[in-house]
């Protein structure tokens, strides 16, 4: 039987994490692990996202102004905010704080100084809602980004850095929230039934996009992307403005033709082409 | 106590003294659990209130230097050595004020001389539950907490335990609450058996090393389940 004096000081988290890190033994096996874990991620991210990124580099084109584009424009917003939605319903399943099993029993339930204990799992969460939102609001323009370029000329540098830090403002502040309300129940709630009817609006207005064009010419009014009062259109003549027979923006975008019907050549059912002067 | 509209635990009043060695008897699923989770602070009873040291189970630095639990899992950290968690998790409770074993003493009263500087990854299951309990006497505290203690032990070791936490713990001003299914164990532990039936107590004997007959004739009602 031992009656340990009580001289010895509290001991501080950092010196345990310091007898953890000297005497923790990982085998190659979970270097492997987490190393092919991370190539798998990488590969099936990079391929995820080449597609919708690769947008942001190609050049403003009338084409983008086509129903085609609104609609994709419209779905990928949807699929953007039902990904945000997601993530912070999985935050919330899964608690906003990621602690190791092994930490959350033998460093949680002690008397160590939980704020401390815990900091470093709060930073890795706050960084990885940095960077998923940052990627969410780059993907959200690169989405959108090729309709809107038509209402605005110089969009990618500016643009694509406040798509970044709005996207990471909303993932971060999302994940503040979902921490901030483990304790209570119907914050909780709330927030996921927010978040669900959010998703639930997005992914509706996709599908109507996709099913209704009327939905999809709405959309379009209010982002500018075809212009009613472009000054390239007032240049125009009013004859040439006219929707040429062929143009494939003659039927999709009746209210407000785009640049594409301005001067045009005649061109075969489906397909549009621009006169190269 | 409810899970949803499941109604676990009902009408429970018990009241455990310092010093003390409950033990929570009855067959699977009747709540025994459920009663360690509650007065670890892990859930909250639906009506009624759970005292715990003087006040609600707090999820705090006090609370939990004054209380251990061993789960019915072992768990144990990994990457450590047997010897290593030992260690660690004295030097977590720092300052060791009260009783506790040091880390090689618990090594060898635990049997597990040969393997503590083992992984306990390679340790036999009964090997591992020696090690979560020895990891509860690595450090002081007021209220040990025990669910299924006994789980993989061989009977002699039991026997061994039981007797730690009767003449060492207990005797130390340390209370025990622990469910369990062998009656043996809590009787050769001096334990008051409290059995539960329907998520009710049904009897509640003095400790069995003095009235093993009491103890006896509830055998009938709670029966050591295997």
């Amino acid at each position: 039987m031992t009656v340990a004096d009580d001289a010895e000081a509290e001991a501080s988290v950092a010196a345990v994490r310091s007898f953890i890190a000297r005497h923790r033994r990982r085998s190659w096996v979970d270097w492997y692990v987490a190393g092919f874990a991370l190539l798998i991620a990488g590969i099936y991210g990079s391929d995820f996202l080449a597609t919708p990124l690769s947008r942001l580099g190609r050049p403003a084109s009338h084409a983008a102004a086509t129903h085609a584009a609104a609609t994709q424009a419209v779905a990928g917003a949807g699929l953007v905010i039902g990904v945000g939605v997601g993530l912070l319903l999985l935050a919330q399943a899964l608690g906003p704080l990621a602690l190791s099993p092994a930490d959350a029993s033998w460093l949680l339930l002690t008397p160590l100084d939980r704020r401390v204990v815990l900091r470093r799992a709060a930073l890795a969460v706050a960084l990885l809602a940095t960077v998923a939102g940052a990627l969410l609001g780059v993907l959200g323009l690169a989405m959108a980004g090729p309709y809107l370029r038509l209402a605005a000329s110089g969009l990618p540098g500016s643009w694509l850095f406040l798509s970044a830090v709005a996207g990471a403002g909303c993932c971060l502040a999302a994940a503040a929230a979902a921490g901030l309300a483990q304790p209570w129940a119907r914050p909780r709630a709330v927030i996921r039934a927010v978040g669900l009817a959010v998703a639930v609006v997005a992914v509706g207005g996709a599908v109507a996009g996709e099913r209704l064009s009327a939905v999809t010419r709405a959309v379009t009014a209010v982002f500018g992307g075809c212009p009613r009062r472009s000054s390239r259109r007032r240049r125009l003549p009013r004859s040439r403005s006219r929707p040429l027979p062929g143009c494939c923006c003659g039927g999709g975008c009746p209210s407000s033709p785009p640049a594409c019907c301005g001067p045009t050549r005649r061109a075969p059912a489906g397909r549009c082409s621009r006169r190269s002067s | 106590m409810a899970y949803g509209s499941v109604v676990v635990l009902e009408d429970i009043d018990l009241t455990v003294t310092a010093g003390e060695i409950v033990a929570l008897t009855g067959v699977n699923g009747v709540g025994k659990s459920t009663l360690l989770s509650c007065l670890a602070g892990f859930r909250r009873p639906a009506e009624g209130a759970v005292s715990v040291l003087g006040g609600p189970p707090r999820d705090n630095a006090e609370f939990w230097r004054s209380v251990a639990i061993v789960a019915d899992q072992p768990t144990w950290y990994p990457g450590l050595t047997a010897r290593e968690l030992l260690e660690l998790v004295r030097m977590t409770h720092q300052p060791l004020r009260g009783w506790c074993l040091p880390a090689d003493e618990l090594v060898e009263i635990f049997g597990l001389s040969a393997r503590a500087d083992a992984s306990p990854l390679s340790l036999s299951s009964g090997q591992r539950q020696r090690l979560s309990l020895a990891a509860a006497l690595a450090r002081p505290s007021r209220l040990l907490l025990l669910d299924e203690p006994e789980q993989s032990l061989d009977a002699g070791f039991r026997q061994e335990l039981a007797t730690l936490l009767s003449e060492q713990y207990a005797a130390s001003g340390g209370t025990v609450v622990m469910a369990t299914h062998d009656h043996d164990f809590a009787v050769t532990a001096g334990a008051r058996v409290v059995p539960l039936a329907e998520g009710r107590i049904t009897g509640d004997t003095e400790a069995a090393g003095q009235t093993e007959d009491r103890v006896a004739a509830d055998d009938g009602i709670t029966g050591p389940v295997a």
